[in-house]
């Protein structure tokens, strides 16, 4: 079956570093991937490339079974369209409304008039448990809730695949839950989720499948029940976590 | 930002919510301090014009036309220029290198927006609109600052420094010129400040001095062109 979700042989330098070596990852439809590893170890930027916010040195991304186009931003538009990427922090625009930056993707890739993309962007946001601060500027709500936006947002354009991009990181154990429970939902759904983090906690609660990176390689890829002591000593560290 | 496209690839509309917004936030936002440097200016330079004619018996009046074409042709463009430099260029550079260090130009061109549309062109137009603003302002500001004050003073008329008639086409188009390309400019350099420095808090800090040093820059350099070409 076709994957949500397919990197295969990424390669990435920067200024002569190697920061992935023959990347291949693999993400069905309703599976939730985590992808571990340290600091530097090359996480967030799989997590770019995956979306095209980076151009490899070589290899491919196929969304829905479809290549990147990385011809002409059109063509790059066009070929992501299956996919979202919810950067770290969540990155939502400041000076726009939670319900206005869930409405952007409507409105600027569905072409959705502004009251039909707000209706949606309301029910999106209801969906994630913030209707009551639909009308909120990002920097008066919490970390976690800004996250639980920047998904919305992400879900807006219904993707096949969603990559998160240190999902968890800095909230409150809460928050955390919150976001967990709101990964497991998506997966239910049908979606093919990529989570980039070095949470374990949540790992362990979400994850179906492991990815450990290490160096700009993969170490291991496989269950959490494969998991075991002396395959990688720093693996050993994190899962000792 | 680096790697990313030059800020204006292609003409495009701008966003107009965005325009009104920074021209609420950036060109009205600047007219109190803009109005009392120029008005302030407006008082020193009469005052100082008037201690000069007197000590050459030279004919009181002859301040104010003197005062206006001065004003209209030099230093409302290079103050109203100084000034934005300093409040639209640290504003504009730091909100973009922000804007690049939080990735929201990535959520943006990520969700299909054009960066230039909804970015770029709003504040470039912003930026124009706001400096011709400030500029006519600025200098309805001083000239009745100056003519009130000569008139309390007994060193000329009030009429004498508000007249249009004191200043000729020619003054006139070295003012909308001079203030137009500062207006265009401080964007742009604070643009070109936020691509060289962004990422991280020292780089959003170095991105709005550099915004500051190379609008200012920029206004001396077309002060000092246009001066020459309307010479």
């Amino acid at each position: 079956m076709t994957p949500a979700l397919e990197i295969a042989g990424l390669d990435m330098s920067f200024g002569g570093r190697r920061v992935l070596d023959d990347v291949a990852i693999s993400v069905g439809f309703g599976e939730v991937v985590y992808v571990i590893g340290r600091s530097g170890a090359g996480k967030s930027v799989l997590a770019r490339l995956a979306l095209g916010l980076l151009t490899p040195d070589r290899g491919e991304i196929r969304i829905s079974g479809r290549p990147l186009d990385r011809r002409s931003p059109g063509a790059l538009r066009r070929s992501r369209s299956g996919a979202s990427l919810v950067l770290q922090g969540a990155a939502l625009l400041d000076w726009l409304t939670l319900e206005e930056n869930v409405a952007l993707p409507l409105r600027h890739r569905r072409r959705l008039s502004r009251g039909a993309a707000a209706a949606r962007a309301r029910e999106l946001l209801a969906g994630v448990g913030l209707a009551e601060l639909a009308f909120a500027l990002p920097g008066r709500v919490s970390a976690g809730a800004r996250q639980r936006a920047g998904v919305a947002r992400a879900l807006a354009l219904e993707p096949d695949a969603l990559v998160l991009d240190e999902p968890t990181s800095g909230l409150d154990p809460q928050a955390v839950r919150q976001i967990d429970d709101l990964v497991r939902a998506v997966a239910r759904r049908g979606t093919g989720v990529l989570v980039v983090s070095h949470d374990m906690r949540s790992l362990r609660r979400v994850a179906d499948r492991l990815v450990f990176l290490r160096d700009g390689r993969v170490r291991f890829a496989g269950k959490l029940a494969e998991l075991g002591p002396g395959l990688d000593d720093e693996l050993d560290r994190f899962l000792a976590e | 930002m680096r790697g990313r496209p030059a800020p204006l690839v292609a003409f495009e509309r701008p966003a107009l919510a965005e325009t009104a917004r920074q021209l609420w936030s950036l060109g009205l936002g600047s007219l109190p301090i803009a109005t009392l440097a120029l008005a302030f200016f407006g008082v020193v330079l009469e005052k100082h014009a008037a201690l000069q004619a007197q000590r050459a018996l030279l004919d009181l009046d002859r301040i104010g036309p003197m005062f206006m074409k001065l004003l209209v042709r030099e230093f409302a463009p290079i103050m109203a220029g100084s000034v934005l430099a300093a409040r639209l260029g640290s504003a504009t550079g730091a909100e973009l290198a922000w804007m690049d260090a939080s990735e929201q130009l990535d959520a943006l061109s990520l969700y299909g927006a054009r960066i230039g549309r909804e970015v770029y062109l709003p504040r470039l137009l912003a930026g124009i609109l706001g400096t011709l603003l400030v500029g006519v302002v600025g200098v309805l500001a001083a000239s009745l600052a100056a003519g009130g004050f000569a008139q309390l003073t007994g060193t000329g008329r009030l009429s004498a420094f508000v007249s249009p008639r004191l200043v000729d086409g020619k003054d006139l188009a070295l003012f909308w010129a001079k203030l137009g390309l500062d207006g265009a400019s401080l964007p742009l350099a604070a643009f070109l400040a936020a691509r060289r420095h962004g990422r991280g808090p020292r780089g959003i800090a170095r991105a709005a001095s550099t915004a500051v040093v190379w609008g200012v820059l920029c206004v001396l350099v077309w002060d000092i062109l246009l001066g020459l070409a309307f010479a």
